[in-house]
This record gives C-alpha cells, structure tokens and sequence, in this order.
C-alpha cells in the first residue's frame, strides 16, 4: 500500500462515511485513504484466519472445496494472483500453481499414447504418482480440477469435457464433435475402452451411412492419436482403443 | 563477517516471520569471506559451500545441508554491486554484499560506521540475475519495517558474554514506537553488543502453525469453527468486494487523464488483492504488480542465462522465436521455485509487451492455443522450411534458412507427393509437437499445403494445385 | 535368476499392432525397443529372431515361460512386419545389427560396438597387453579376461573383435575349418 500524508481524524472519518455512501462526489485522495482502510482491515482478518486456518486449507480436501465456493459466491477468484490477499495469506499459489505445473507436465508425459484427451480419474492419479509423499500429499478430483481451470487462462488449450456424465481432461487445442462423444460413450461400454467400427456404425443408425459416419469418427481419433489399433482381437477386423474411455490402462498410459 | 544462525522447522525449511515472504531462491550458491573468515563466529571459516540464498522481503537467507543456515537482514544492507567476471569467463557471477556491521562483525540493523562484506558467488543455471534483478526492489519497499517489531530483538551474540535479559525489555519498548518511522531508529543497549536474532515466542508462532498442519492432516479433524470463521470471513469479503466494484466503476467512467493514472494503478492493485478481474484497456496499464511481472518475463525469456556453459540460450531463442502460454508459463514458474504466478498474472504480463515496447507477441492461432512469440519471427522462413521438407527427407537441408521463393521451387520442382507429418516438422523447426502441428495448419491456410489422407495420421503435402 | 519384470504397456493389446499413425507408432517403436533390449540383457540373450515360425511359435528362446514377443495372457503376439520395425531401431542405435540382408535374425549388443572397442583398447593399455594372443577358447578360461566379456556369446565376442580390427586395436585370425578363432592384441 502507498503511504499518503496524514490526515486528520475527523477528515478520516468524514471520508469513511462518504466512501460508502457515494463516491463519486468525494474528492479522489478521501476516496483513496478510505478504500486503503478499509482493505488494510479486510487484510488483517484474512490474516486471522488464516493463522487459524491454513493449515486445514492444506491439508482438508473438503474445507478447501468449501472456500473454494466461498469465493465463487462473493465473486473473487483466489487463484487470479498470487499478488492476492488470498494467495499469500493462504499460501494458495505455491499449492495450486505447483498442482498446475503438475497437471501440465503429467498432460505432456502422456500426449503419445492418449492424444492429449484423457479421463480426470486417470489424471490424478498420474498427479499423486508424481506427487509421491510430499508434505503436502495427494490431491483430490477437485484440487486438480481447480488447478485445470485456473490453467484454462492460458488459451484454450487445457479444459474439462464431459462424456456420458464422466469428465475428461484435454490438454491440446480442439474439441470433440458429437459424433467422437457418442464413439468414446460407446467405447466406454467395453471393459477395455474398445470398438469397432461395426459398434459405433449400430449407433449411427447402421446401414452405410452409420458406417461412413463410424468410419470418419475413427479415422478422426487416429489422426490425432487418440486411438490405438488392435488388429488381433477379431479376424479380420480392426478394434480402436480410445484411452478417453477406459481408467483401465492408467498404468499404461 | 559473520551473520546470524537461521532458526530451521523440524523439517528443516527456513522460519519465517509472520509476514516475511520468500522473493527469489538461488540454488547452488557459495558465501566467500574476503576478509578472511567469516560465517559461524564460533567456527569461523573462510567460505560456506552449496547452499541455497533465499531472498526475502526481511533478510537474506542462506542454507545448506551440511554447513548450517544462516541469514543477514536486509536493514543491515549498506550496499550490494555485481563483481566483473575478470579475465576468465570461466569464473561463476558474483555479488558483493557490503553490510553495516557491530563491533563484534555482525550485521546491525542501523547504519553504523564500520562495514563488512561477504561475497556470494552463483554457480546455479541463472547465475546471478534473479537476485540482482529482484533485490533493489526488496529493499526499496523495506517490508521488514512492518513485521511485529519485536522480530528484531537485541540481544548478546552468541560467543560474547554480557548483560542480556534487561536489554530485551528496554529494546523491545523503544522498537515497538518507532517501527514506523522511515529509519529505523532502535537505541543502543546500554551495553555495546547489537546482536539481533529471531525470538523463542516467535518461533513459537510459525511452529504452531506447522504442527497444525501436521495435526490437521490427522484424522477426524472437528472443522465445525473453522467453517464459522469461514463464513464471518465471506461476510466480509463480500463488503469488500461490492465497495471495489464500485471503484472499479468510478475509474472505468474517469480513466484518461494523467492525474487519474496513478490512482487507476491503485485500483487495478486493489482488485488484483481481492481476486476481482480488472482488464487491461486501452487506457490503463493495470496493476503495477502486471506490469513488473511484463518485464521479468520478457526478460526471462529473452535473456540467456548466464553461468551456465550448458545453456543453448534464452528460452525463447532456443525454442526457435515461439512457445506455448501453457510451456512458457511453466518454466517460467520452475525457474522462479517459489512465489510461483498465476496463468492469469502471466496472461496479463503478456498483453501488456506492446504497451511497454517489449518485442515479444502474445498469439493466438485459429484452434484457441496461445503462443508467445519473439518479434523477429518470420512465418515466411517456417513456411520455406517445410516447403522444403516436402522436397526431400534431408532434414539438415530443410533446417537452413532460405528465401521462400526458392523453397517453393524446390517443393514444385520435386514433383513427387512427398507428405509430412507432425513429428518430422516438429524436428525441422525445432519446436514441440503442438507448435509443429499450429505450424503445418497455418501453412495450409496459407495454401502452401494441403492435407493427405492416408490413414497414417496428420500429414501434409505441397499443394500442387495452387499452381493449376 | 530373478523373474523378468514386463513393463506395463505389455498388457495393452494394441501394442502387439503396429501403428498406423506416424505419432502414436513413435511411442510403440521407443516402448517395445527397451523392452527387448531390457528381455535380452537380463535373460542373456545375443540374438533374436524376427520370424514367424512354421510350428506356429513365434519365438524361439531358451525359456518357452519367459517369452517376448508374445502373451499368452491376453492372447496377443507380435508379427514378423512388427518386430522388423522394431529391431530396425535398436540397429539405428547401434545395439543390433541384422546377421542376414533380409532380416530374419538380429544380433543384440548390450553396448555399442564402438562402446565395446574402446573397453578392448582400455583394457589392452590399463594390463599392457599389448602383442599378447589368445584363442576364444582361451579367453573363456583365461582370469585376466574382463567377466562381462565371458558372459558373451561367442559369436558376439567374435564379432566384437572384428570390429577392433577395424580401429587397430587387435586384429582377428583363424577360425577356417574347425579352428578356434585367435585375437591378437595390437
């Protein structure tokens, strides 16, 4: 804060009053002195608090959910900078910020074999994996999700997509059509994320449109490298394996 | 010169005062005493090796795993210059610190007539310049003049015996009413020591704090006060934020005059504080704090770091004039360590280089992906590239820089359907995949190229029918 | 000897298909390379082979239990096109060298041959070796001999030795009609 030339106690108070009736008929410095008064106040109760409390902060999954939403209901966003009161009374930037760092570079570790789209369940493990036991241990679903929109200022690179009520995690530009959803809500329904084309083309409506629509929602994920060929599991046929729909390879991938 | 034992958690990290922020870390630094020894006044030594120098708003912190931790406080900094590298280039950065000192050659926190100086020398990646760079503003916003006052307490150095108890008490009440004042005027005890460490009961604080943590991460933890507090707190903050929206209101109909340019800063700091979003306009520049962060990330980028044999350049350089927001963002945070920023902090720092005149773009390509880019960057010499590339698998050939026109012969003359996929561009213009593939999807909308079907994933090859 | 560890990708079944696209291929060619290179220097092994055998086994090892290319577990196996492939890189990099112009058998070594030589040419200069011969045969029993060396195949020793012929540091004789081969050491 800057420091302005003293002002008296009655001038204070006068500026105080006004400040929160209507400002734009207080002279700027008043308004100035007052509005620094007022955050200083602000800052030593969040300062209180978090004496009491950062530590649950850090360590309570919920209650950092719970804070989270706070700040969502009031209209502040915690995460903007780590200049906030937020962040350095909380100490919320060295964790979330560290997190998206994390999240980013567990994104990269795995863009070859998923294509950058991946299941949020299969995300936080590879986080907490990397995570290994450090003080401040594992992190939740939510934790990660927090730290995936605050690096959704980035670009749009990074975001969350829902599929058949399940989130994934996208770490490349893009988005998925109705038609890749529908080809990932259908791999899903197989124990190793897999489909033919023959099953994606039964729920296009069958016949050679299905087939043509199947056949470019497939080729679609190949191009991008969302989906691996088994050419072994039927005769003849080839299956796609589409990391998006299964947590059953979060070891492999 | 010898400096100050640092208090260590259990876990062996740094005890702050409640306040004290850590600025910049500097691993891999050595403390040199040119006169001699210095260090530990009971194992004085002529350097401490292999450390880690943490600049703080309050101090200077050094630690290491086996030669102690120790710290200097800034109000005792006369002075600091960067040493010249001398004849030998091979030689780590070096900074000279001279410090006020007590008769007893440690650190005093008013300036006395005797100095002493200690040298750190940097043989970590940055070098120097991290600290350079963040010091002299540290020190001009003399933060340490607003933690608790008793924080610095007088008291007998160690290795010295004299009267100590009834020094704390009267010390103590003489800080307490001029913590304020712009030089720190704390009285000598009567004797002549003015030792200073941190207190025992403030300790006390910072430890209570990290035994709670330990504690609330045990189970079954009653949360009930602390989702009370919890809502006082919302009430609060809410107050706050609809007085800040009024203001952000007020500066929004008045921004445009010069007068109102300062003011529009505090504001936009004010909502920086509270998490509120304050956009960039035409008008103003924002906060301060975006605009500091705009030049250290240029620079970060744009300098090489020095020290480092190793290095292939700046950041940016060596990623052939463009990265990522989302790469940029993270080395830049893991080159910091600590203090890490926000991407919207970072964002913000990027759309303010025109304002500033700092030749480094923020792009945007047609999927959304963001992209920093250095001034001097040429689509034209990326479009010939892979031009070229389309002409022959000779990656070395495709690498140099040639006019575009002579690699659209090349590719037209080929003739063959030569296609390209996302990993060998990538390795011809030295780039990540993301950038690579960014890169063939411009040059076809460009009609340099166009999009080969095979089956085999993203490829592209010369656009013949551009020339039809 | 301890049971080999397959790594985690070996349960995937799209692994035993080779990949279309050029991106997702890169990652299988990196995997199944370390994976053979791994197979072979814990099992000891100095060739593999990439056919398809006419029996219908497709690999050929001295532990049917331990197999490479193939898992029965989740009833995939690798093609010769695949394994082609992927021997292919581990000779890019200098591990493997291909013992017929149209590929059935490939060589591994556990260091480069240019590794392997200047280990010769360090050893020769570190013992003074220098002018000393030995047969192959010699060498096995021999206590100056380097451990790692004796562990070998023959055939890769041999080749070993060729190739320090090359850069002077021995040169190579006999091995005609029954004879040992004799290395001299320059």
């Amino acid at each position: 804060m800057r420091r302005r030339p003293g002002i008296s106690g009655l001038q204070r108070q006068q500026a105080q009053r006004e400040a929160f009736s209507d400002l734009g008929s207080v002279a700027a410095s008043a308004r100035q002195l007052a509005m620094e008064e007022q955050l200083q106040s602000f800052q030593s109760q969040l300062a209180q608090f978090a004496l009491k409390h950062r530590a649950d902060i850090n360590s309570q999954p919920a209650f950092r959910a719970s804070f989270h939403k706070m700040c969502r209901d009031i209209g502040v966003d915690p995460l903007a900078s780590n200049k906030g009161f937020w962040s350095e009374a909380l100490g919320l930037g060295e964790f979330y910020f560290d997190l998206g760092v994390q999240v980013a570079e567990a994104c990269m570790a795995s863009r070859l074999e998923t294509g950058g789209l991946i299941p949020l369940d299969v995300l936080v493990r590879r986080v907490n994996k990397r995570r290994g036991t450090a003080v401040s241990g594992e992190v939740s679903i939510d934790d990660v999700k927090q730290a995936i929109g605050s690096l959704g200022k980035l670009g749009s690179t990074f975001k969350l997509e829902m599929v058949s009520g399940k989130y994934l995690v996208r770490s490349v530009p893009g988005e998925l059509s109705p038609d890749a959803a529908a080809a990932i809500d259908v791999a899903a329904q197989d124990p190793d994320g897999a489909i033919s084309e023959d099953s994606l083309a039964q729920r296009f409506g069958g016949g050679v449109g299905g087939l043509v629509r199947a056949r470019e929602a497939l080729e679609s994920f190949m191009r991008d490298g969302m989906a691996w060929v088994d050419g072994q599991r039927e005769p003849g046929k080839y299956w796609y394996y589409l990391p998006a729909s299964s947590e059953k390879w979060s070891e492999v991938l | 010169m010898f400096l100050y034992k640092l208090t260590l958690t259990p876990s062996g990290r740094p005890l702050l005062f409640p306040g004290e922020v850590e600025v910049v870390l500097m691993e891999a630094t050595d403390l040199e005493f040119p006169s001699g020894a210095g260090g530990d006044a009971a194992n004085p030594r002529e350097k401490l090796t292999a450390g880690v120098l943490t600049l703080t708003t309050a101090r200077i912190l050094w630690t290491s795993t086996s030669a102690g931790a120790y710290f200097v406080p800034l109000p005792a900094m006369r002075h600091h210059e960067e040493l010249s590298r001398g004849m030998f280039r091979t030689k780590s950065p070096r900074v000279r610190f001279e410090v006020f000192v007590t008769p007893d050659v440690h650190p005093a926190v008013q300036p006395t007539s005797a100095t002493g100086h200690v040298v750190a020398a940097f043989r970590g990646r940055a070098g120097c310049d991290p600290l350079v760079a963040s010091l002299p503003g540290i020190l001009a916003q003399r933060a340490w003049t607003r933690l608790p006052p008793t924080v610095w307490l007088t008291s007998p150095p160690p290795t010295s015996s004299t009267t100590n108890g009834t020094n704390a008490v009267t010390t103590t009440t003489n800080n307490s009413s001029n913590h304020n004042s712009s030089t720190a005027q704390q009285p000598q005890p009567p004797s002549e020591e003015t030792a200073t460490f941190f207190r025992a009961s403030d300790a006390g604080v910072a430890g209570i704090l990290r035994r709670q943590e330990r504690d609330s991460a045990a189970a079954d933890r009653d949360l009930s006060e602390a989702f009370a507090d919890l809502n006082a707190l919302k009430e609060k903050a809410s107050a706050m934020v609809s007085l800040a929206s009024k203001l952000k209101a007020a500066v929004a109909r008045s921004e445009g005059g010069a007068d109102d340019k300062r003011a529009t800063e505090d504001v936009h700091g004010w909502l920086l504080s509270l998490g509120i979003d304050s956009p960039v306009t035409k008008e103003s520049a924002g906060a301060l704090y975006h605009q500091q962060l705009s030049r250290q990330l240029a620079d970060f980028l744009l300098v090489p770091p020095t020290g480092d044999k190793s290095s292939h350049g700046a950041p940016l350089t060596a990623a052939g004039g463009m990265l990522s927001l989302v790469d940029a963002w993270c080395i830049y945070n893991r080159a910091r360590g600590t203090a890490l920023v926000s991407p919207e902090d970072v964002r913000k720092a990027c759309e303010l280089w025109p304002k500033l005149g700092i030749p480094i773009v923020l792009r945007t390509f047609s999927s959304g992906s963001l992209a920093v880019v250095s001034g001097d960057f040429d689509d034209d010499v990326v479009d010939a590239k892979l031009l070229v590339l389309m002409a022959s698998d000779d990656v070395e050939s495709a690498r140099s820089t040639r006019p575009l026109e002579e690699a659209i012969r090349l590719a037209r003359h080929a003739g063959g359907l030569r296609s390209v996929g996302v990993t060998e561009a990538a390795r011809v213009l030295g780039t990540s995949l993301e950038l690579a593939r960014e890169h063939l999807l411009c040059a076809e909308s460009r009609g340099w190229l166009c999009r080969d079907d095979g089956g085999s994933g993203l490829r592209f090859s010369y656009n013949f029918f551009r020339d039809l | 000897m301890a049971a080999f560890l397959y790594p985690p990708f070996y349960a995937y079944p799209p692994y035993f298909t080779l990949q279309p696209v050029e991106e997702t291929r890169a990652k299988q060619v990196q995997a199944w390379k370390a994976l053979i290179f791994d197979f072979c220097v814990h099992h000891n092994i100095h060739t593999v082979s990439a056919d398809d055998h006419a029996d219908g086994t497709v690999d050929v090892l001295p532990d049917p239990s331990s197999p490479l290319f193939v898992n029965a577990a989740i009833h995939r196996a690798l093609k010769r096109e695949a394994k082609v492939v992927f021997l292919d890189a581990l000779v890019a990099e200098g591990h493997g060298e291909w013992l017929e112009a149209d590929k059935h058998r490939c060589r591994v070594f556990f260091k480069t041959l240019a590794e392997y030589v200047s280990d010769v040419r360090r050893w020769v200069d570190e013992n003074a070796l220098h002018g000393s011969v030995y047969t192959l045969y010699e060498m096995a029993e021999a206590t100056e001999i380097p451990d790692e060396w004796k562990r070998l195949d023959r055939d890769v020793l041999h080749r070993i030795f060729v190739a320090c012929q090359s850069s002077g540091v021995s040169s190579v004789f006999g091995g005609e009609n029954g004879e040992d081969v004799g290395v001299k050491f320059l």
